[in-house]
């Protein structure tokens, strides 16, 4: 699925970087067209067809991200103080040793991922920071929230900031100021480590210094977390059937002040695939508040886009049990006011709401971890591919809406002149002269190749001859001594034989594949005859390029009117002659010279008493045959290139000469290439066709990228 | 002793010696019961003996590259003396041999003369034919090797104004490797087609009732075939194999030649006239010698005449019913 949503992806941009081309090339054209034409090209709104084209890459690079991970990201989320970090620790058997449950002061915003392993060791992989980094996502953030004035370019001059108690911004805004201010005064504690390369591996025992201000009893205070821009937690789940689960502690969203609150947001769309609310009613009396309210209407925009909350969320409602040392209520009523007051208002929507006591594992794995687990296995498939389906229609109608206007646009030059008029006159003698020339140059090749289709061209009888006398130098003949060596190497005498005939057998019939390079560069020459005809007429002045590529150059400029010429010319520039299909098989035959086995074989057995000097004569005798047999074989086929060449000249001919409709073909790319023919003649109608042509080609190329997917992204 | 001339007419290096020497070799292995024999003077025995230890040795040759045999640079007569076995002999056979370069373009004029007058004057002649050359590579060596238009000259020539019938020998020579199988019509049908204007020109009517014409391909070695053709300049080097690596020299069908022959002088007799030189003497040794006539009747029958043997044309005056 990651793989169709990247293509999807992907054509999305490359459409979005063709529409801003679109848009560069279209104000040009309207500065030199007449007003008219100007107006409506104008009209095109690639501005507006590029935006909705970007509105669907944030959804498609979500999904795409989604898919792409390993894990399936359960974000929680709540306040400080409701049991959230309680709630990780239940789910993923971690301690205050390692994460801080918030008990003593507020946490800041380092964001973890609990993974699960399966070995016992727990340790973490701490990702810091860079200078820069640290600069443009932290820094930046405090200084325009706080209206500081520019944000430091250096860690030095942030080290020298003033943050002197007069800049303290309103009292709202206190918290985030004196979180700035631990930034720049715990500065040399911690500036190395933006230095340091991530991720940083680290023992469970040390995890804390990385992910919290404090020792579990406050007595210590770090300042690393400060570095750190994320902490990923590998620990062994107390439940292990939960492996392909993650859990995302977002410290600080829903709590105003300290941290920077759209980065978490922006994290919770990007990495968060469903959503554990945690909130833990009051004993004295409880109710949904705004900051409720506002915590899933945060949630809810972030994932918007991607997933429906209220069917990718759960509500955990921390029951706090009652006890006398120390003092403290039940809570349990309260959880069943809040549940049912959330149902009842309907402003927060999840799929499900429970109570749980946050604290106890085997409760959160009774009333929350199983639930959810249960609801994903059942649902995230389908939902998956619904969701992955309705971007993928997004993005289908945006490309259809944007396919229509292109189809528009690009007839709009076609029938349009905007340059000087056309001397039709002019153009029908030069079309004639051109026409005697092209008909004259061919006709005399064809009778060239006529006279000379039976001629056994000397080149290739060459080429035979070397490829026969190579052969012979190439295959040497086994001295006796050598042949008694692969005797003992194989069995005997017979085996050995066998083993030379075998041998020489295949390394004659791989010699020959060396004729297939002559054949290749014959045919070459036959559509270099060719192309030199076309080339002198005033074809030649369409390309500076030699035999086939020529051919290939005029091949494309046939527009879909040009069928004659189109099959004419892909006949010609497909010809080929192969070793295999014309040579081959008359080696093939006389190589059962060189096989001694029955019922094919030629090669004469060996008599009794066997050897060396016996196998040495009928290798010697066997393979003299066979190359005397193959010459003259080969020689027999030299006539046949110059037939086909004649028969595939004369079809090409045929086709672009003497064919129903050649010369109007003919004519009509004439009359579109005119300027490039008879540049003298047509200069300034050149230039128009050039136009439209660029024009024509750069909305042909954002149409190809108007082409949706074959395939459903969801199937 | 009545004489019948017989004229060898090859060009050099087509095997005209081998193929007496094995005639003679065959005849004595082949004879068995028939109470026949064919005797060698002294001289051409010593000549046709060394030829012979040549010929034995040449399987062995074929394994160390060897190509063939040297010609002969004089004309040679070998006499052969037939009669029957324990008696004296009642005729004499003798084959001219002649240095093949007497054909060439570069010989003398006297000794194309010599060959012309030997062709006139034999009642048989006996043209051995270098199978290899005639049937690879489409005969590209054929007319270089074996001179067939030259050849058919030189009968033309001696066959004007014919008063007696004579007898043509077509022997293709070292002809192995295109007798095997069925290979035999191939080898004949390209002989047809490589003699044609002579064979066209003995089916002319004057000729067609005097002139018999026969095909009897001669194995002069047996034990080696044609292998490939090696050129070196303008030369054509024919090698041979041997694909049973051991085998021995085993020539065949050599004594066809003198079955035709005998056959051919049998007929003559046969239709009870006088015939005039060089054949006046037939009836006087049929007519003297029952036993022997009997003895040749019986050999002559031994005749192959199937494919690639043929008798192209003259049946009448080989008939011996």
């Amino acid at each position: 699925m990651a793989d169709k949503v990247a293509a999807a992806l992907e054509q999305a941009r490359s459409l979005c970087q063709a529409l801003t081309e679109l848009a560069s090339r279209r104000d040009s054209l309207a500065s030199i067209v007449p007003p008219d034409l100007a107006a409506l090209l104008m009209e095109i709104r690639f501005q507006e067809m590029r935006q909705q084209l970007e509105d669907t890459l944030p959804a498609l690079g979500k999904l795409h991200a989604r898919f792409s991970r390993p894990t399936l990201n359960i974000g929680v989320v709540g306040r400080a103080r409701q049991g959230k970090s309680r709630l990780l620790q239940s789910l993923s058997g971690l301690t205050d040793a390692e994460i801080p449950s918030g008990d003593r002061e507020h946490c800041t915003g380092t964001r973890s991922v609990l993974y699960h392993h399966e070995q016992e060791a727990t340790f973490a992989d701490v990702y810091f920071y860079t200078e820069r980094s640290f600069l443009d996502n932290v820094l930046r953030h405090y200084y325009s929230r706080l209206g500081l004035g520019p944000c430091p370019h250096t860690l030095d001059s942030f080290a020298a900031a003033d943050l002197s108690e007069q800049n303290r911004p309103t009292a709202r805004l206190g918290a985030m100021f004196d979180h700035l201010r631990r930034y720049r005064d715990k500065l040399p504690d911690y500036r190395q480590l933006l230095h340091t390369s991530s991720p940083a591996r680290v023992p469970r025992e040390k995890i804390r210094e990385f992910v919290a201000q404090d020792t579990p009893d406050g007595r210590r205070v770090y300042s690393n977390y400060l570095a750190v821009e994320q902490v990923h937690i590998f620990c062994r789940f107390p439940h292990g059937d939960v492996g392909r689960v993650a859990f995302i502690d977002m410290p600080g969203l829903g709590d105003t002040g300290v941290g920077d609150e759209e980065r978490l947001i922006e994290t919770l769309g990007r990495e968060v695939d469903f959503v554990l609310f945690v909130r833990k009613p009051s004993s004295d009396g409880d109710y949904w508040a705004d900051f409720d309210h506002d915590l899933y209407d945060t949630a809810y925009n972030a994932l918007a886009e991607m997933l429906p909350l209220e069917r990718w969320s759960f509500m955990v409602l921390n029951h706090v049990r009652g006890s006398s040392s120390p003092p403290r209520k039940d809570n349990a009523p309260n959880c069943e006011d809040l549940a049912r007051s959330m149902a009842a208002n309907g402003r927060i929507r999840v799929t499900r709401c429970g109570t749980a006591d946050c604290s106890d594992p085997a409760e959160v794995k009774g009333k929350v971890l199983d639930l959810i687990l249960d609801y994903l296995v059942e649902h995230v498939a389908g939902l998956d591919a619904a969701f992955a389906d309705s971007c993928q229609d997004g993005l289908r109608r945006v490309q259809e809406e944007i396919a229509r206007q292109l189809q528009a646009a690009r007839g709009l030059l076609h029938s349009r002149s905007f340059g000087p008029t056309n001397d039709q006159a002019l153009f029908t003698r030069k079309f004639n002269a051109f026409w005697k020339e092209l008909t004259s140059g061919l006709e005399s090749l064809l009778r060239d190749l006529r006279r000379h289709r039976h001629h056994k061209d000397p080149g290739l009888v060459q080429a035979i001859k070397r490829a026969v006398q190579e052969c012979r130098k190439a295959i040497p003949l086994p001295d006796v001594d050598t042949i008694r060596g692969r005797a003992d190497e194989v069995g005997d005498l017979l085996a050995g034989y066998s083993s030379y005939l075998n041998q020489f057998r295949a390394d004659v019939a791989c010699h020959f594949l060396c004729l297939d390079d002559t054949l290749s560069q014959w045919v070459e020459g036959v559509k270099n005859r060719v192309a030199e005809a076309l080339k002198r007429t005033a074809l030649g002045k369409l390309s500076p390029a030699e035999g086939e590529g020529f051919l290939q150059v005029i091949r494309k400029l046939f527009t879909a009117d040009c069928e004659q010429l189109e099959r004419g010319f892909g006949n010609l520039c497909d010809f080929k002659l192969s070793y295999r299909l014309l040579i081959q098989h008359r080696i093939r035959k006389h190589l059962d010279l060189l096989d001694a086995d029955e019922p094919d074989g030629k090669a004469p057995p060996l008599t009794p008493p066997p050897s060396a000097e016996q196998v040495r004569f009928h290798l010697d005798n066997q393979f003299g045959e066979v190359l005397y047999l193959i010459e003259p074989e080969l020689e027999k086929f030299v006539e046949e290139p110059s037939e086909a060449a004649f028969a595939v000249v004369e079809e090409f001919v045929d086709r672009v000469l003497r064919a129903g409709g050649a010369q109007d073909e003919w004519r009509l790319l004439a009359n579109e290439l005119r300027s490039q023919l008879w540049k003298e003649d047509f200069h300034a109608l050149g230039e128009q066709t050039r136009t439209r042509r660029e024009w024509e080609e750069t909305v042909q190329r954002a149409l190809g990228l108007c082409r949706p997917l074959a395939e459903r992204i969801g199937s | 002793m009545h004489e019948v001339h017989v004229g060898m007419l090859g060009a050099r290096g087509v095997g005209k010696t081998s193929l007496l020497t094995v005639m003679w070799h065959c005849f004595s292995e082949t004879i068995g019961q028939v109470d026949l024999q064919l005797l060698a003077d002294l001289e051409s025995e010593a000549k046709l003996a060394a030829r012979l230890a040549d010929l034995e040795s040449f399987p062995e040759a074929v394994k160390e590259g060897g190509v063939g045999l040297e010609g002969d640079q004089v004309h040679t007569e070998y006499n052969f003396e037939l009669g029957r076995k324990a008696k004296s002999a009642s005729l004499r056979t003798v084959f001219h041999d002649y240095p093949g370069s007497y054909l060439l373009e570069t010989a003398a004029r006297e000794d194309r003369q010599f060959v012309q007058e030997l062709a006139n004057k034999c009642a048989a002649v006996l043209i051995p034919v270098d199978a290899p050359a005639m049937m690879e590579l489409d005969g590209r060596w054929h007319k270089k090797i074996n001179r067939p238009s030259q050849i058919s000259g030189i009968l033309q020539r001696a066959y004007q104004d014919l008063k007696t019938p004579r007898l043509v020998i077509l022997a293709p020579v070292r002809c192995e490797k295109y007798v095997q199988g069925d290979k035999g019509d191939e080898m004949l049908q390209t002989l047809r087609r490589e003699y044609r204007a002579m064979l066209e020109h003995l089916d002319c009517p004057a000729l067609r009732e005097r002139v018999a014409v026969v095909v009897t391909p001669i194995q002069t070695v047996g034990a080696v075939q044609f292998s490939r053709v090696d050129v070196e300049g303008d030369t054509p080097i024919f090698r041979f194999k041997k694909n049973d690596y051991h085998a021995r020299f085993k020539p065949r069908d050599s004594e066809q030649i003198l079955g035709y022959l005998l056959r051919f002088l049998l007929r003559l007799h046969m239709q009870h006239r006088p015939w005039p030189w060089p054949l006046d003497w037939i009836r006087i040794l049929f007519d003297s010698d029952n036993h022997l006539k009997d003895a040749i009747t019986t050999f002559t029958k031994r005749a192959k005449s199937a494919s690639p043997f043929a008798i192209l044309q003259g049946e009448p005056l080989l008939r011996l019913e």
